[in-house]
């Protein structure tokens, strides 16, 4: 059997159009730069990274859907959390997607779906369901013990889901949905009538309720699942209603410090077709561009945040997860129903999309969330 | 490194996920055009038209609730006909719901009318109803007053109540078919997919909306119309899951629905999902569809029981359970091969991106 260099093995994979670099070949492609959970036509899910062209960088087989990415701040690895209600939480070398640790929730626990480092990277922060109490937790992990779990503190709410680290590196804005569910039924809602969604500052320290802000109690069934913060301590919140579908609800908001919930609203005749579902919240690099995705209405809508003026929106199949590139109003966006879009939400007559074309993006179906590297 | 083991690690590579087989723009904006000029603009005006001639026939209830049940059947086949579009105006402010609340799985809509009934609210009209609960506007409420209540004769509560909610359908089918048609209506948004100021980021979108509508409609048709009442076995057979068993239109409604899919299969005669199989090498997915649909049909139509009786009729289950076995086949050749074939994928965000 002939021997066969590693430079000619790399000249072969490119000649072939071969696709992801697995360990020892990441440098035949790009960096990751684009991280989901992605699905494929034979219904198998992956953690995937797609370098800045769209080419895949590395792929890591999950057992199941995953759901938010999160980076670590020093930028090699990068975990994927489990959709719930799911149990699972893997970290990855950024460099080729290979192993670093894989996490089990407690026996009496399951994921939300999104975690957060600390500050200083010692910590990993998850949105965890109590399903027996019923009550959200913040399940803590000691990143260097190989994300052993530490401990957890209570979160103040029922449904956590997205939590992010505030600027000031020590409080932890967490999106509480308000809804409870049990793995016995699934992801079904519980307790529609009596839901309580908040937006809730907790002391990453010791969990201590810092702040909580809320909307009317009128409007108590507009659940708060995803967030997004800015440099600056703004928070953008993608909203979604359990109430009947009859009433067109917003799906975008606002809020900083201690100051009210500021809804965003949209025209009528696009509200209407948003279904009342917020996918995913993302600020722009300036932070004064606030875009939420409607999945079910396959677009994308956004909003001057300074001045609460709806700039318009971009239509993408089944799009959900949004990340922010580099530069004022803009955007990617990744489709369900396959491909990435780059959306310039400031363009002269309304948002503007253009498909990163020519990658593999298209061919892998994009589940929420997007996130980005390097950036 | 030898090359065998070069080449296995590549191969394993090459293993991707590659996108669906699809077609041209063209042929999903043909497909569209198709869809919605022959099949779902005229049923939507069609329905309009039987719920309007429904509030007409209501406001002589007080005459007897004979005189209403022809328009009612009327009614209830142009929606059945039209059911299984489930994408654009028909999902804004859950019209659907509204008009035919079912399944109705637990029970709400039976529930709410014996309050109502009970209370016997004053001045019941079509806005009071429309504000209410999705349960009381619509068919299954107006099928119980049209039989159970009826028995004894309506009253003028009861006649009031049924004019209410015909003149509900009858807005709600005036307000789809002008959603579907007027100035920014969603037949110049389908038409113009693709467009910075379309709704639809491409003519495929379009497609994909009415093709997950179609697959939805086979699944409820599957399951709720046809297992639920069947059961595991004759033993539990569950005759009152049945569609509207009340009124004797569970088959019916079945069988009319089940024609319409084939019609939109068949872009109501003109380029639709079947001649796009066809066209594409896929032939024998398309003739097992139709040959599968059409079998279904002329069993349901032959069936000399109403639906709950044969469930639990030694002689007659059989054929039901064929037919179920004959939807439930479409129902898996569509889900599982013809969004591939044509490039539709079923999206999981829409779903439910969590």
């Amino acid at each position: 059997m002939a021997e066969i260099t590693r430079r000619a093995l790399l000249a072969l994979l490119a000649a072939a159009g071969a696709l992801p670099a697995p360990g020892a070949l990441a440098q035949a492609r790009g960096t990751a730069r684009y991280l989901s959970s992605v699905g494929d036509a034979a219904g198998s899910h992956a953690f995937a990274g797609l370098d800045g062209d769209g080419r895949i960088a590395f792929r890591h087989p999950l057992p199941d859907r995953g759901h938010g990415v999160t980076v670590h701040p020093a930028g090699r690895h990068a975990l994927i959390v489990a959709r719930r209600p799911g149990t699972f939480l893997h970290v990855v070398d950024l460099a080729d997607g290979s192993p670093v640790a894989a996490v089990t929730s407690p026996a009496n626990r399951h994921f939300y779906g999104h975690a957060v480092y600390s500050a200083d990277a010692a910590l990993l922060y998850a949105t965890e369901n109590a399903w027996a109490e019923g009550d959200g937790v913040i399940g803590v992990y000691d990143v260097a013990a190989g994300y052993a779990r530490v401990g957890e503190f209570a979160c103040h709410g029922i449904g956590p889901h997205e939590l992010r680290l505030m600027p000031d590196g020590r409080t932890l804005a967490v999106a509480i949905g308000g809804i409870r569910t049990h793995p016995d039924h699934d992801r079904d809602p519980l307790n529609l009538d009596t839901m309580q969604p908040s937006l809730a500052y907790l002391d990453a320290a010791d969990g201590r309720l810092l702040h909580r802000a809320s909307l009317d109690p009128a409007l108590f069934q507009l659940g708060i699942r995803h967030l997004d913060v800015t440099a600056d301590g703004r928070v953008g919140l993608a909203l979604q209603y359990e109430g009947p579908e009859r009433d067109v609800m917003p799906v975008a908001a606002v809020q900083q410090g201690d100051g009210p919930i500021r809804l965003l609203e949209a025209p009528a005749a696009v509200a209407r077709r948003s279904r009342n579902y917020g996918g995913s919240a993302r600020f722009d690099a300036s932070g004064r561009v606030l875009a939420v995705t409607c999945p079910r209405g396959s677009m994308a809508l956004f909003w001057d945040v300074d001045e609460a003026r709806f700039l318009g929106r971009a239509a993408v199949s089944d799009g959900c997860g949004v990340a922010a590139l580099p530069g004022a109003g803009r955007f990617i966006i990744a489709s369900g129903a396959g491909g990435l879009v780059l959306v310039e939400a400031l363009a002269p007559d309304g948002p503007a999309v253009r498909a990163l074309a020519g990658g593999d993006a298209d061919a892998l179906f994009w589940d929420n969330h997007l996130t980005i590297t390097g950036t | 490194m030898h090359v065998r083991a070069c080449l296995a690690a590549v191969a394993t590579l090459i293993a991707l996920p590659v996108a669906a087989a699809g077609l041209e723009d063209a042929q999903y904006r043909r497909m569209n055009q198709d869809m919605v000029e022959r099949h779902i603009v005229p049923r939507y005006q069609a329905f309009a038209a039987a719920a309007a001639d429904l509030a007409a026939a209501a406001d002589a209830c007080a005459a007897g609730p004979d005189g209403l049940r022809p328009a009612f059947d009327d009614a209830l086949d142009a929606w059945m006909a039209v059911q299984h579009i489930r994408s654009g105006p028909v999902g804004f402010g859950m019209r659907g719901e509204r008009i035919h609340y079912w399944p109705d799985r637990r029970g709400t809509g039976g529930r709410q009318l014996d309050q109502m009934l009970a209370l016997r609210p004053e001045n019941i009209t079509a806005e009071s109803l429309a504000g209410g609960s999705v349960a009381l506007q619509g068919f299954p409420a107006l099928e119980r007053l049209l039989t159970t209540e009826a028995e004894d004769g309506l009253d003028t509560f009861e006649c009031g109540f049924a004019a209410a909610i015909a003149d509900n359908l009858a807005v709600l089918g005036a307000e789809l078919v002008a959603d579907w048609t007027g100035p920014d209506g969603e037949a110049g948004i389908i038409a113009t997919a693709g467009d910075p100021e379309s709704f639809y980021p491409s003519a495929r979108d379009v497609s994909a909306d009415i093709y997950r509508g179609l697959y939805e409609a086979l699944q409820i048709t599957s399951q709720d119309r046809l297992a639920a009442p069947l059961g595991s076995s004759i033993d539990n057979a569950r005759p009152r899951l049945a569609e509207l068993w009340r009124s004797g239109r569970s088959v019916r409604n079945l069988t009319v629905s089940l024609q319409g899919m084939v019609d939109l299969f068949a872009g109501g005669d003109g380029y639709g999902f079947e001649d796009a199989l066809v066209e594409t090498g896929n032939g024998t997915l398309a003739e097992a569809i139709r040959t599968k649909l059409e079998a279904a049909i002329g069993i349901a139509e032959a069936l000399p029981l109403p639906l709950p009786d044969a469930v639990a009729d030694p002689e007659m289950r059989p054929q039901v359970e064929r037919l179920h076995a004959l939807v439930d086949g479409v129902r898996e050749h569509v889900g599982a091969e013809l969004g591939g074939a044509l490039g539709l994928p079923m999206g999981f965000n829409s779903l439910d991106g969590d």
